[in-house]
């Protein structure tokens, strides 16, 4: 296993343990668990001939918020995210038909977000930003899958904005939210550029994510 | 012409977000702001500012913003194309420029907004040297960010913000594939896209120096993918400022003036970077009471790919920004 990878869930658990335990009685925290699509795809620089699709893939997790001041949230939500791109490369010749690759990204990602509640609760407004572990990333669609987790940086890190509606049930609480997830970071190392005298090509993540998640509270509201 | 890009806070515009921020900004805009604003309109010590496009203001409002706008510069002398050792006639040319632009800010608290901004700037070839000189250019782009106040005093407002651009660049160079062509470089591309990444600081200062006057005081800075293909990541750096005259305290007419300059260390619609760039804007405003529509004249003092000086360009713009 990856050591950011460990490190990444060990600062997640600490954190989350000290918004748990630091949570006063007049400070609500809950926790729960969240499921989603992630629509964020590559986009950047392309092979000659070729344009990037956005394809869906799967948000898994858990999620855990407390009350801090001013009445905002504090969000953690370790969660498995895998992003999925399309590649189109254009027939070479006439009446052809075009090849499409498929590019998958598994990660690790570890969202901080800061929930702003609004209309007594019942909608918010989420701003923060993820550090993201890439656990492993290849590419198919040309016979047998390549694992291609060499040409990709191990961490990409990426800012959310995102606007949520919370459906309260009894105590706990579902919640949906739409947020844009724009990465930060170049996705590529360069190396193989790099060894051809050439600059890396410009790869970022970006696109929108839609999640649906389930709280409970624990400890006195 | 980066500035003109600046005064709609370098957005960009790519694929489906666009639809969804406006999706969210409408979102926004349906829940109604965390508390009632007695005058919506940014004001201290008795002064209305007259916000521009060019400087945003310093203070945590609720406004949806509009903007386009058109400049032009004319005969510009470009220097001879060569290819293959030839050396084609030289003529001069015009630049025709537009933007267009639109930006929600959403009051969350007291103490901070969030904002989303969509933009687009175009820059057009109008005559046969200019087109094949300077080709197409398009940039487009999405920011979003938060404008949080950090100190108020009777007179003064202190803002920082934080943000993200994300902005398409996407060149049509005729010249440059032409001669590429000739030259037999690999890959030649005669569209080519470049796409930039960037985060930005910032901190915006507001001082009203009377009732009728104010300034408006902005600094920023950013950090991420360059413009210029050979460089990976770069700094860059804005500042701005901006005097206005409200007619209100004084004479009763909802009318005002403003006078924005902002300097900018990024290149414009362009990927070379031949040093800063900067644009004036004059402002003519109806104020309303939630309400400002404005007619900008602009000055854009900016250099070109090809061009060793810089250029003058000059126009007009038009914006609304209204208040909740």
């Amino acid at each position: 296993m990856d050591k950011r990878l460990n490190a990444a869930r060990l600062l997640f658990v600490l954190l989350a343990a000290s918004a748990v335990a630091g949570a006063s009685p007049a400070r609500a925290a809950s926790l729960g668990v969240q499921l989603g699509v992630d629509g964020c795809g590559v986009d950047g620089d392309v092979p000659p001939n070729s344009e990037y699709t956005n394809k869906a893939g799967l948000i898994a997790g858990i999620q855990g918020e407390v009350g801090f001041a001013h009445g905002l949230l504090l969000s953690l939500q370790p969660s498995y995210v895998q992003k999925k791109a399309g590649i189109l490369v254009a027939p070479t010749t006439r009446g052809g038909s075009q090849t499409e690759l498929e590019l998958s990204f598994d990660y690790f990602s570890v969202p901080a977000v800061v929930k702003f509640p609004m209309a007594s609760g019942r909608t918010y407004v989420a701003g923060g930003v993820s550090a993201d572990f890439l656990s492993a990333a290849k590419l198919s669609g040309q016979g047998s899958d390549r694992d291609v987790k060499s040409t990709f940086n191990s961490t990409d890190f990426g800012a959310i904005l995102g606007f949520g509606v919370v459906f309260p049930r009894g105590s706990s609480s579902f919640t949906t939210e739409l947020r844009v997830a724009q990465g930060l970071s170049n996705l590529t190392t360069g190396n193989a550029a790099a060894a051809a005298g050439a600059l890396a090509a410009r790869l970022h993540s970006y696109g929108l994510q839609l999640i649906a998640g389930y709280l409970f509270p624990i400890g006195r509201p | 012409m980066r500035t003109f890009l600046r005064s709609l806070d370098a957005c960009a515009l790519t694929g489906r977000v666009p639809a969804v921020l406006a999706s969210l900004l409408f979102a926004l805009s349906a829940a109604p702001p965390a508390q009632a604003q007695d005058n919506p309109k940014p004001s201290l010590a008795g002064h209305t500012f007259v916000s521009t496009d060019l400087v945003p203001d310093a203070f945590v409002r609720t406004y949806v913003r509009t903007s386009m706008g058109t400049a032009e510069a004319t005969s510009i002398d470009y220097p001879p194309v060569t290819i293959n050792g030839d050396t084609l006639l030289t003529l001069t040319g015009d630049l025709t420029y537009a933007t267009l632009g639109l930006e929600y800010q959403h009051k969350l608290r007291d103490w901070i907004a969030a904002r989303i901004g969509l933009g687009l700037v175009t820059r057009l070839g109008t005559q046969g040297a200019s087109l094949a000189n300077e080709g197409v250019t398009l940039s487009q782009g999405y920011d979003f960010g938060f404008l949080a106040r950090l100190r108020e005093t009777q007179k003064t407002m202190l803002c920082g913000s934080l943000g993200v651009a994300n902005q398409w660049v996407t060149l049509i160079d005729v010249r440059q594939y032409v001669e590429d062509v000739a030259n037999g470089v690999p890959n030649a591309r005669l569209v080519d896209n470049v796409l930039t990444v960037r985060t930005n600081a910032g901190l915006r200062y507001a001082w009203a120096a009377s009732p009728a006057l104010g300034v408006t005081l902005l600094g920023q800075t950013s950090y991420g993918d360059a413009p210029r293909r050979h460089d990976l990541t770069s700094w860059g750096w804005d500042l701005g400022t901006s005097v206005d005259w409200d007619a209100e305290p004084a004479h009763k007419i909802p009318f005002g003036m403003a006078l924005a300059y902002r300097l900018t260390s990024l290149p414009g619609v362009t990927t070379t970077d031949n040093g800063n760039s900067s644009q004036t804007a004059l402002r003519f405003a109806y104020t309303g009471k939630h309400d400002l529509v404005a007619v900008d004249m602009l000055g854009v003092f900016n250099r070109q790919n090809a061009q060793a000086s810089a250029i003058w360009a000059g126009g007009v713009a038009f914006s609304m920004r209204i208040y909740y």
